[in-house]
């Protein structure tokens, strides 16, 4: 399973890939949302984890093109600060399937994550 | 006096109401907290299992598994006494000895002004003398730093976890470094992007009071108010940040080659 994760903070970068990594995940990463677009092109993601406050493409401006592609079929998990509920709810008005508020407990992302992943792909035949 | 009654703790807040989650998460910050959310009773027992926790803020009707039977569980199965405090959707009669019987030891009703929940958490802490200490907070000259949440992460490869902390002690004064440049030039679109950037560094590596200093710089920029108050903040945060730059040297031996 693919994950990519589009966050331009190194150390919570390091945080999420360290986690999903041990996790098993292939994981890619993109520090800004125009990186993210050109490695969802690439690669094919099965989740997108992305940031919301991004240089050049915002993470609202990510899951935006994505959603509206009917083409593209990948869940995406926000990845909020504190004080953006405005901003979460517009994530979720543009299609984003879930969220997790830094500072975020590592298990919960687990959690999170496989539920997401097994929402999109509930049987892996037909 | 309410300030940081939860300075350092570790609180788990279990909801299924992603605006509750919120509103909690908020009022708990507030008060210094550090807090993680599970959204039913199971998903409450996972998160214990695997991390220790000052307190827990508990709402009884949950799908999946309820607030009762998760607090039976934590004191039957698990044999913890976190003090446990239930969050109440009315004062249903009857409802406070439920909620006692299943073994928590205090309750609030939803919707709770900070206050009410102050006084709540006041009451059980005063009752439950035991607080559990976590070795992954270091404390030195009045300051703590929380860096459990590296090692839940990494585990035990102390390499990437240096690698974690040198680029969290060059990444703050950068940030710092902004905000002053920005705030010269009274850009206070900047000061507030960069604030809220440092706000991510400190999901990872935690200082309640930095965070907390950082919160008020971004809201004062962001709203245009109290902007007065900006350079003293910055000031408290620079100060603070060689105290903890100190501690995480010495934990992490960056020795200074002498």
């Amino acid at each position: 399973m693919k994950i990519l994760i589009a966050e331009d903070e190194p150390l919570v970068m390091m945080a999420l890939v360290a986690k999903l990594r041990k996790e098993g995940y292939e994981v890619t990463s993109a520090t800004d949302g125009r990186e993210a677009l050109k490695a969802i092109e690439k690669n094919n993601p099965d989740l997108i984890i992305t940031d919301i406050l991004m240089p050049y493409t915002s993470g609202l401006e990510l899951i935006g093109i994505v959603k509206s592609n009917p083409s593209i079929n990948i869940p995406i998990l926000v990845i909020s600060a504190l004080g953006e509920e405005d901003t979460v709810m517009e994530a979720f008005q543009l299609g984003a399937d879930d969220f997790l508020t830094k500072p975020f407990n590592p298990v919960e992302l687990s959690l999170r994550v496989k539920r997401l992943i097994k929402l999109k792909s509930p049987k892996l035949s037909k | 006096m309410r300030d940081y009654i939860l300075q350092n703790k570790k609180v788990l807040v279990v909801d299924d109401n992603i605006i509750n989650q919120t509103v909690v998460k908020h009022a708990l910050i507030k008060l210094g907290a550090m807090t993680e959310i599970a959204g039913d009773g199971e998903e409450a027992i996972t998160l214990f299992r695997n991390n220790i926790y000052d307190l827990v803020l508990m709402d009884v009707q949950m799908p999946i598994m309820d607030g009762y039977d998760a607090t039976r569980y934590i004191r039957n199965q698990l044999q913890s006494k976190v003090p446990i405090i239930a969050m109440t959707a009315f004062a249903l009669k009857g409802e406070d000895e439920k909620c006692l019987e299943s073994g928590m030891n205090g309750y609030v009703s939803k919707p709770f002004t900070l206050e009410s929940l102050y006084n709540a958490i006041n009451q059980v802490f005063d009752t439950n003398v035991i607080v559990q200490s976590n070795p992954y907070i270091l404390t030195d000259n009045n300051t703590s730093v929380d860096v459990s949440m590296l090692y839940e992460i990494v585990g035990n490869d102390e390499e990437y976890i240096k690698a974690m902390i040198t680029t969290f002690i060059e990444n703050i004064p950068t940030i710092v470094q902004k905000i002053e440049a920005a705030l010269a030039n009274k850009d206070w679109d900047n000061v507030a992007k960069s604030a809220h950037y440092a706000k991510s560094s400190l999901s990872v590596v935690k200082i309640a009071e930095i965070l907390d200093w950082i919160i008020m710089i971004e809201y004062s920029a962001r709203k245009k108010s109290d902007l007065e108050a900006i350079p003293a903040l910055i000031a408290k945060v620079k100060e603070k940040f060689v105290i903890v730059g100190n501690i995480l040297m010495e934990r992490f031996s960056f020795k200074p080659k002498s």
